[in-house]
């Protein structure tokens, strides 16, 4: 151990003198010399490396650490929503969960609905503020003004795949609800299921409803929609919403989606302004994008616009066909489910920043997302 | 410091080495499987396999209600597949629990291999159904042989919401041991009889021990309340005996005491029943069942069981799933005012409710 220690500081020293070492004034063999000794420290670094032998339980009981801190922080924010879950994400009460989870039967004639909050049971009367089916979020407000237990909105870009997540929710209604045959959630019974897993892949194009989603593999089942998805520093970056299934076996496949939360925060100030109404997805409509294969291949340069129609909000902002779309709202754009995942997601009225090559220059277009048209 | 205490201290190091050596914490997961592996034991279990009671018993009363011929292909599908289940070895004497769900059925045989691939008759000494633990024996001389870890139970405090679990299993290949990790989602369902854990369990590693990064048990992965019992596919909702659960049962188990059903009291719960009031609102006792028999009736307000006041009617329901069939409850019951005492026997629960 303190062989290795010394042997890594000595060529630490090498390295830092390589320059003057390896300049033209020196012999040839001195620069090879260099060279060795450069490769050498390289090595070693490697080697000096925090370990990272497979199933290393120091690792796994940090992890545990973390975990459980979170858990013990998050699960009072949680609540429990009709027949799915949902998170406090501010202290006088705000509360979101998915679109999906205010079925028609669960609001009075006030456009109210009575939650309940995890472990204590309490039940809480809810006003609906608004609801956007397009990216499947709906906010409420509890109405007792708190001060209640909430969890911090963070940036859901920020992940990467492989980042561990945890999963908050009431799958299967195992709390708080005796309806289910198979396990009676018993009463006195309001903990919620965590899962723990990780990000899969982000910005997944899953249409109609999650064209910009996280896919992770932490446990989803039916009931968890609306509860949130944390990192492990206990911020929320996604509204858990949908999973994958076949057949009619409505259960857990290990890929599920998560609304991300810049989505969430994008829909937030509407929502809190809809009074109960819906909050439309903004839409560039008009744009037709062939799906080429090459626009999916690694390094692809960005997607084609293979027609406009006319009248459309594509042709009144001057897009023409053949155009290669580069960046949306300054994101990388290089396959047609991206650029679809990027002009789906924010509210009307939100800056739209299209970059683009046509012919051998490159534009840039600053418009806004439109009103979907008026279906007669 | 001074060479004197030099021999003093490096005996005081070497005890603590020693003392810590024994307590050390494990390096590895591989280290954790490696450790428990011995205790872990696969279970053949020989059944005919046209045997309905081969599937759950929840599962054929639901099969009941639907047309003979897609009876007949549900069946065929949920079935069993083949090949072993997991059980753990709990003592030199041979003893090994494991789900019952496991060895539920008209059995033929059942097999036990040891970690070291002695295969061994074993017989069943008694199942709870409700609880989801059999006890399985086998001879003890094969067993002496093997290099047992010491068997820690885990304590209530580690059931923390997020703390990793290790799924144990011996299957489908005797001669390995397999291994599936996940955290606590839930630390106490069914009143902190069962915990919930996202950790994979299948038909296979069910009956296996649940570990903690420790290599203290926190109990056994068991069938009790999978949603869709369809085996091979996890749906990251799993259920583990607890070790307080497991404890509590293993002597009634070692007697030889089999559970097939909970406790049955035969009331049924008034639907104006209000929080304010204190007590079980009953709105029917049901002719021929243990309350209607001891003489309760509607409108009674049953405010003590066995010596324990009672909240309200799902207060009720925990005390009596507390108790087994059989069991004398003396109850003290409000009725009209006048405060009444009975004795019931609870009994199984009738097929037909």
């Amino acid at each position: 151990m303190n062989y290795r220690a010394s042997g890594y500081q000595k060529s630490e020293i090498s390295l830092a003198t390589g320059r003057a070492v390896g300049g033209k004034n020196q012999p040839r063999w001195m620069r090879l010399l260099t060279f060795a000794v450069l490769a050498v420290s390289l090595d070693l670094n490697g080697l000096n490396a925090a370990p990272t032998r497979p199933g290393d339980l120091t690792q796994l009981r940090e992890l545990q650490a973390a975990v459980t801190r979170v858990c013990h922080e998050a699960i009072p924010a949680v609540v429990f929503v009709g027949n799915g879950s949902g998170v406090i994400i501010s202290a006088d009460g705000l509360v979101l969960t998915n679109d999906h989870v205010m079925e028609p039967g669960i609001l009075d004639e006030k456009n109210r609905t009575t939650i309940v909050l995890s472990i204590s049971g309490t039940r809480k009367s809810c006003l609906l503020l608004g609801r956007c089916p397009g990216g499947d979020l709906a906010l409420l407000k509890i109405e007792d003004p708190g001060p209640h237990p909430y969890l911090k909105v963070g940036d859901s870009g920020s992940l990467r795949a492989g980042q561990q997540v945890i999963a908050i929710g009431n799958p299967f209604l195992l709390a708080s609800n005796s309806a289910n045959p198979w396990i009676h959630g018993l009463a006195g019974d309001f903990h919620p299921s965590v899962s723990l897993g990780v990000v899969s892949a982000t910005h997944r194009f899953a249409p109609p409803k999650y064209p910009d989603a996280i896919q992770v593999d932490a446990a989803l089942n039916p009931g968890n929609s609306g509860g949130p998805l944390l990192t492990l520093d206990g911020k929320i970056v996604g509204i858990n919403g949908k999973i994958e299934t076949r057949m009619s076996l409505n259960i857990n496949s290990g890929v599920g989606y998560a609304v991300p939360s810049n989505i969430a925060k994008r829909f937030l100030e509407p929502l809190k302004a809809a009074a109960g109404g819906e909050v439309p997805s903004g839409v560039l409509s008009g744009l037709e994008i062939r799906v080429l294969n090459e626009n999916s291949a690694p390094g692809a340069q960005g997607v084609t616009i293979a027609g406009i129609q006319t009248e459309s909000d594509a042709s009144r902002i001057g897009l023409l066909p053949g155009d290669l779309i580069l960046k949306v709202n300054d994101f990388t754009v290089r396959t047609a489910g991206r650029l679809q995942g990027i002009l789906r997601t924010y509210p009307v009225g939100a800056p739209l920043k299209i970059e683009l090559r046509r012919g051998g220059s490159e534009l840039c277009i600053i418009t806004e997302f439109r009103s979907p048209p008026q279906k007669k | 410091m001074r060479p004197a205490f030099l021999p003093l201290l490096a005996f005081f190091s070497a005890t603590s080495f020693l003392l810590y050596a024994d307590d050390a914490p494990l390096d590895s997961v591989q280290d954790l499987v490696g450790l428990m592996g011995p205790r872990v034991v696969s279970i053949h279990v020989e059944r005919e396999s046209t045997d309905d009671t081969a599937l759950h018993p929840r599962f054929i009363e639901q099969l009941k209600e639907l047309p003979p011929t897609e009876r007949e292909n549900l069946k065929s599908y949920f079935r069993r597949p083949g090949g072993p289940v997991t059980g753990l070895l709990i003592d030199d004497d041979g003893h090994i629990l494991t789900s019952s769900y496991n060895v539920e059925g008209s059995l033929e045989s059942l097999t036990v291999v040891l970690s070291n691939g002695d295969k061994l008759d074993a017989r069943v000494v008694a199942s709870d159904r409700v609880a989801d633990l059999a006890l399985v024996k086998v001879d003890k001389k094969p067993v002496a042989s093997l290099q047992l870890p010491e068997l820690r139970w885990a304590q209530n405090e580690d059931f923390q919401t997020g703390s990793l679990v290790f799924s144990l299993g011996r299957s489908p290949d005797p001669s390995s041991t397999t291994v599936t990790m996940g955290i606590i989602s839930a630390p106490a369902r069914q009143y902190g009889r069962i915990f919930q854990t996202d950790a994979a369990l299948n038909y296979g590693n069910i009956g296996g021990p649940l570990v903690n990064v420790d290599g203290h048990i926190l109990g056994i992965a068991g069938f009790v309340g999978h949603r869709y019992p369809i085996w091979g596919l996890n749906s990251g909702i799993g259920f583990g005996i607890r070790a307080n659960t497991v404890l509590e049962i293993l002597p009634r188990l070692k007697n030889g005491r089999s559970i097939t059903s909970p406790a049955f009291l035969g009331v049924r719960a008034s639907s104006d029943e209000n929080s304010n009031k204190v007590g079980a609102h009953i709105a029917q006792a049901i002719d021929g069942l243990p309350a209607a028999s001891a003489g309760l009736r509607a409108n009674d307000i049953i405010v003590e069981f066995g010596g324990q006041s009672v909240r309200d009617f799902e207060h009720l329901r925990q005390l009596i799933f507390d108790r087994l069939p059989g069991d004398r409850v003396p109850v003290k019951v409000k009725r009209e005012g006048a405060l009444k005492e009975f004795v019931v026997s609870l009994s199984e629960r009738p097929q037909d409710l």
